[in-house]
């Protein structure tokens, strides 16, 4: 089962539930939804996709199949993104 | 503005005072003609720029809260209305979560402050303004000399992360967008 884990060395911050980031290189700022978010706190350890779901099912209202759906999105995008590594 | 919003927004200013105590602004707006009409420590704090007049920050009437809040003051002290009271009107916040961002708010920034004492030995009292000023001059001066430090660019990074959130939190959303790169799936 892969697991995921945060990428430390990117530069990161939150006040309340939006992840603001800096991408240094650029010299741009984006953030992450509180989703998104709640994702990257989780990945402080490694965590599989079924793990964060079973984390998410119980703090959101949304079925398994929908949670499995957009965690996979949002993994796929924090990957994409160098925010997260497959361990 | 209901009594009930009313009071609201002054359990969050009272706990917060980024708009007096430099952490948002380096200056405050004057209108024309304010001068001279002004508590001492804000005449004595009076600039002008560009042709417009301001005064600078921290004002000294802060000490953790406004120490003249009912006397005469700038126009722009009861006037001004930061982000984070505008959400709390428009019940995108609750008064509770708006008072925890403020704490977490302040930690972020204190933490700053504890690594660039540590790094500098600075030990000074600062702003979060003056704190910006100051890295942007340390980051030049080590550039000039080819002497690139990790520690310094990181929390010069760091101090651009926390920046672009009070933007957010407290300036303007619509700011904040500007601010931000291409669009993803992750963003709202």
């Amino acid at each position: 089962m892969k697991k995921y884990i945060r990428n430390n060395k990117t530069i990161a911050d939150k006040l309340h539930d939006e992840l603001v980031m800096m991408d240094i290189d650029m010299g741009k700022y984006f953030s992450l939804n509180p989703v998104a978010t709640r994702i990257w706190d989780l990945l402080e350890q490694p965590l599989s996709i079924e793990e964060i779901c079973k984390v998410l099912l119980e703090e959101f209202e949304v079925n398994k199949e929908q949670c499995i759906k957009e965690v996979q999105e949002h993994i796929t995008e924090m990957k994409k993104l160098g925010l997260i590594f497959e361990e | 503005m209901t009594e009930k919003t009313k009071n609201s927004e002054q359990i969050i200013c009272i706990n917060c005072g980024f708009c007096c105590d430099g952490t948002l602004f380096y200056s405050g707006c004057l209108e024309q003609g304010e001068r001279g009409t002004l508590p001492e420590k804000i005449e004595k704090n009076y600039f002008i720029d560009k042709n417009k007049e301001y005064f600078k920050l921290p004002c000294l009437y802060f000490d953790k809260k406004c120490t003249i809040y009912n006397q005469k003051k700038a126009k722009i002290c009861s006037s001004y209305r930061c982000q984070l009271l505008f959400d709390v009107e428009d019940n995108k916040m609750m008064i509770k979560e708006a008072l925890q961002l403020v704490e977490n708010a302040k930690q972020a920034r204190n933490k700053i402050f504890k690594i660039w004492a540590k790094l500098t030995g600075d030990y000074d009292k600062i702003t979060f303004n003056g704190l910006l000023i100051k890295l942007g001059y340390k980051s030049k001066e080590l550039n000039d000399k080819k002497n690139d430090s990790l520690e310094l660019n990181i929390l010069l990074a760091q101090c651009n992360v926390l920046e672009a959130l009070f933007v957010k939190h407290f300036k303007s959303e619509k700011k904040f967008m500007a601010l931000k790169g291409t669009n993803n799936k992750s963003e709202n």
